[in-house]
């Protein structure tokens, strides 16, 4: 007996949350690999951040997830920030975009890190939020005279976005 | 036997279920072989956890695919996100010709230029990973054929000489 199926849906938040949260994970791997850092411990707890930032989104929560890249000598430069916005309305266009090719493009402009740079991830909120298992509180560190490219929006979905801005030492 | 398979993955499910579902296929089709057994292919696909996930998740499975070969055998699995996931027909069933699969089977893996080193690293945990171009489907046809023929093609050449 042959089994398929065909993927025709009603677009939930909980879609958009899945599509964020996988475009923003795949863009920190792909950011990770391509400045040279470790990335191992994100591929073993991969299950866990997807679903905990995934539930974050789905409960509009969730301010940005930023990623620091500690350096050696102290220094943490670059830091990504993936801020999400909601929209008020609750559902636009439904479409899902991810702007793979121009975040790929953006990357090959970044100079890579110190051999043994380390990184660290978080989120940020919009008010209450729920507790994942894995993550715990932290403290970013101050972005106070770093310098602020914004790449714009990296991904569409219908009831939210999530741009890119990237900061760095001058 | 060349096939293709095509997943949908994010927003349809999350890359982790959808890793999950490429990963039962390839394990569904090469365990239709009395050759090979579940531990074999899971213990193979170990290595992978989290990473295939993660080429998933950003993309990389989009347009270039995991090709699995094996005796004949030539399955290549893409997986569609985003917009592209809407309308992807699954055809999720062990592929046609999996009972033929030997145990030298090969998993192919894309080496999208950010996840290169760790893509090698995981492939050496296991022979049947491989960062390796796959072999064209014709290309490995024509040696499962010479080196699985039941004539001795260069007794032919000889013949030919004699006359």
């Amino acid at each position: 007996m042959s089994s398929s199926s065909t993927s025709t849906h009603s677009w939930t938040i909980t879609h958009t949350a899945t599509h964020l949260a996988d475009v923003i994970l795949g863009s920190i791997v792909d950011i990770l690999g391509h400045l040279g850092i470790d990335a191992t411990r994100l591929f073993a707890d991969w299950a866990q951040n997807e679903a905990a930032i995934t539930a974050w989104i789905t409960e509009k929560s969730l301010k940005a997830a930023v990623l620091e890249c500690h350096q050696p000598n102290g220094t943490v430069s670059p830091i990504l920030e993936f801020p999400v916005n909601y929209t008020t309305s609750g559902v636009a266009d439904g479409t899902f975009t991810a702007d793979r090719a121009s975040l790929a493009r953006y990357l090959a402009k970044l100079h890579t890190v110190p051999r043994g740079t380390t990184y660290r991830l978080f989120i940020t909120f919009n008010g209450q939020y729920s507790d994942q298992p894995g993550w715990g509180p932290g403290t970013r560190v101050s972005t106070d005279g770093m310098r602020s490219r914004s790449f714009g929006t990296l991904a569409g979905a219908p009831h939210a976005s999530a741009n890119l801005r990237y900061l760095s030492k001058p | 036997m060349q096939r293709y398979r095509r997943i949908a993955g994010p927003p349809h499910r999350p890359a982790t279920a959808a890793w999950e579902v490429v990963t039962a296929l390839i394990t569904d089709t090469l365990t239709a072989s009395t050759q090979i057994s579940t531990t074999d292919v899971v213990t193979a696909l170990t290595s992978l956890n989290g990473l295939g996930a993660a080429l998933i998740a950003a993309g990389h499975l989009e347009t270039t695919p995991l090709v699995l070969v094996s005796n004949g055998l030539h399955v290549s699995i893409t997986v569609a996100t985003g917009a592209d996931s809407v309308g992807v027909e699954e055809n999720i069933n062990p592929v046609p010709g999996g009972s033929t699969a030997t145990t030298d089977w090969i998993l192919h893996l894309p080496t999208p230029a950010p996840l290169r080193s760790i893509l090698a690293a995981a492939a050496k945990q296991s022979s049947h990973l491989s960062t390796d171009p796959a072999p064209a489907y014709g290309s490995v046809e024509a040696s499962t054929a010479t080196a699985g023929s039941l004539v001795d093609l260069s007794t032919l050449d000889d013949f030919q000489v004699s006359q």
